[in-house]
């Protein structure tokens, strides 16, 4: 599929664990194991999973701030790990990245117009810096004036603004956002994720989106995967998943947002899972949400399930997918 | 910081020491190598402010004109070893592959007590300027390198140097601009103590006889020519004495008055947070 902008196939991201004077290595902490997932061209693939689940990790993989143990990463068909460092300079034209803090990620020695300047300066694209850097401030709504102030002076939604204008002043094709709303009030939220969707529509941007909150995820995605403990358990597009999510892992996370009308949110079921995330050093054996499900069976505990097709871009891995649509209470979310 | 009492006098100090090296030459009344041997070991008087020396020399000439090659030795060092010990540290905490053989050649050289260590190249080298400035940069800069390498550890991982990495900003940029700026206010801090310090080492070394030539004037030649005479002159010892505790005083006084005003804990920041702490830290503060 010519469509296909990003594919992970069976990623694998682990990080030794060193003990001792010669920091002999003892274990690994498995953050991705053995992931895979494709993102389309103008799409917004959402990734949602519990803290510790390896989603930050796999943002900063796919950007090159670390090596993968073993996996593949093609990028418009081309296996970026195999890259050299001149390929990976101009391969970071096209792939940015906007962080979670807006308060540690820029630099606060800098001022708002030398940040949003940096990529341009590093790739020489245009040399009419400012000019640029005053289009790209007016696009992600700060005012001109903002050009010589630091950091320091801003309030935390509009230091993600001028993030996001640093991410999209190469006019990247895919911009990775790891949990960029997570650090903001929730009004600043809706604000902040109405501009990236605006961009999109303006800059025709693929979005890869890092979130642990689902309304957020509802909100912005075309498609959903649900990680855990390093690998997906769960892929559909937006409306499939919050109607019809089938793995017990999607309908507990499904279970716990909570309603706006009091009604209905006295009446909502809540799926609390028990116990904790294993530890990612040593995952359970056979699926690894066996510890935690409730309708883990023998055969979780002794296989591993595979990523099966179930329905049009419905991937699940599970066993015993909950059969029934989930009930009332998953629908009117989506209504 | 200048608000502080402390810091403008010790920068007062400072000017007034330097200003009056730099300009002897136009007003000093007599010539501080003038030989004079009827007036010998002479106490303060109206003409001879600080008393004379054994050769009947004006001890108020020799001091100022003597700062002139204490303060030289003590900016080059403090300057060359700041430069030195801050590259050092930029690329030794930046890049973890070099980190670990260049620190473990730095620990060798902190394991030598820097007078030490200066005092056996002098030795080595043999005593001029130009010598005493080098084993003195050797002797701190490893202490230089070290500050800066640990604030550069903290920085490395602030989510701002992996954004403009993904951005593209090359290795160079990164270090020069984003690490550097960040890191300043303890290479600053260091640079006035190491200014100090090498006054000091510099006294001592000339001192021990092993600095500056005998005939050129330093505070640490003439406190060497004046220990002989110490029980019946006593002001010949004393007045060089007196210059060097004021003009290191005066140095740290202002390193710690730098380091106030660049940490953001420090007390000289506190009046904005005292609406908020409880009595008790008022009071402390």
């Amino acid at each position: 599929m010519s469509n296909r902008l990003l594919e992970i196939r069976d990623l694998k991201m682990y990080f030794p664990i060193e003990e001792g004077m010669f920091k002999k290595t003892t274990n690994y902490v498995k953050a991705v194991n053995g992931l895979s997932l494709t993102v389309n061209k103008g799409e917004t693939l959402a990734i949602v999973g519990e803290s510790g689940c390896g989603k930050s990790t796999l943002a900063r993989t796919i950007i090159g701030l670390q090596k993968p143990t073993s996996g593949e990463i093609l990028f418009e068909g081309k296996n970026i790990l195999e890259f050299n460092h001149q390929e990976m300079h101009q391969l970071r034209r096209d792939i940015q990245m906007v962080f979670q803090d807006p308060f540690t990620s820029l630099n606060p020695r800098m001022k708002v117009g030398d940040i949003i300047a940096a990529p341009l300066k590093a790739y020489k694209t245009t040399k009419n810096v400012k000019h640029r850097v005053l289009e790209l401030m007016e696009l992600v709504g700060l005012k001109p004036e903002y050009y010589n102030r630091l950091p320091h002076e801003f309030s935390g939604g509009q230091r993600q603004r001028i993030g996001i204008a640093r991410a999209i002043a190469l006019e990247p094709k895919l911009i990775i956002c790891d949990e960029p709303v997570s650090a903001l009030d929730v009004s600043i939220q809706a604000q902040v994720i109405n501009l990236f969707k605006d961009l999109q529509k303006e800059l025709n941007l693929t979005y890869l989106f890092i979130s642990h909150d689902l309304s957020v995820v509802k909100h912005i995605a075309d498609k959903v995967a649900v990680m855990y403990l390093g690998k997906i358990m769960e892929m559909s597009e937006n409306e499939t998943f919050f109607q019809e999510a089938c793995h017990p892992y999607s309908n507990a996370l499904l279970s716990a947002i909570p309603l706006p009308d009091p009604e209905k949110e006295k009446t909502r079921e809540r799926i609390v899972l028990k116990g904790d995330l294993p530890s990612p050093a040593n995952p359970p054996a056979g699926c690894v949400f066996h510890t935690r499900c409730p309708f883990a069976q023998d055969s979780c505990r002794e296989n591993t399930p595979p990523l099966e097709k179930r329905g049009e871009e419905h991937f699940v891995s599970c066993y015993f997918p909950v059969e029934h649509k989930p009930a009332e209470k998953a629908r009117s979310v989506v209504n | 910081m200048f608000k502080k009492k402390r810091n403008l006098l010790a920068l007062g100090v400072l000017l007034l020491v330097t200003v009056a090296t730099i300009t002897a030459s136009l007003w000093l009344v007599q010539s501080p190598t003038y030989i004079d041997s009827h007036q010998r070991l002479l106490g303060p008087s109206a003409k001879h402010w600080f008393g004379t020396d054994h050769f009947g020399r004006d001890i108020f000439s020799r001091v100022i004109v003597a700062a002139r090659v204490s303060l030289f030795i003590g900016v080059v060092v403090a300057v060359i070893s700041t430069i030195v010990g801050t590259v050092i540290g930029l690329l030794s905490g930046y890049y973890k592959k070099a980190d670990f053989i260049v620190m473990r050649i730095i620990d060798g050289m902190l394991a030598f007590p820097a007078l030490l260590l200066a005092l056996a190249l002098v030795a080595a080298l043999g005593g001029n300027i130009t010598n005493i400035i080098i084993a003195l940069t050797f002797a701190f800069f490893p202490v230089v390198s070290r500050v800066v390498r640990s604030a550069v550890l903290q920085i490395r991982n602030i989510q701002y140097i992996e954004a403009a990495k993904t951005t593209g900003v090359s290795d160079p940029v990164i270090l020069f601009q984003y690490i550097l700026p960040n890191v300043l206010s303890p290479i600053i801090v260091q640079g006035t103590f190491i200014f100090a310090k090498a006054i000091l080492a510099e006294a001592a070394l000339s001192f021990l006889g092993v600095g500056v030539n005998p005939t050129t004037p330093t505070w640490g030649n003439m406190l060497q020519e004046a220990q002989v005479y110490i029980t019946i002159a006593p002001w010949f010892s004393i007045f060089p004495g007196v210059a060097i505790v004021l003009t290191v005083l005066a140095l740290n006084v202002l390193g710690d008055g730098l380091r106030d005003a660049f940490d953001p804990h420090a007390p000289a920041k506190r009046k904005k947070r005292t609406s908020m702490v409880s009595n008790g830290e008022q009071k402390i503060a």
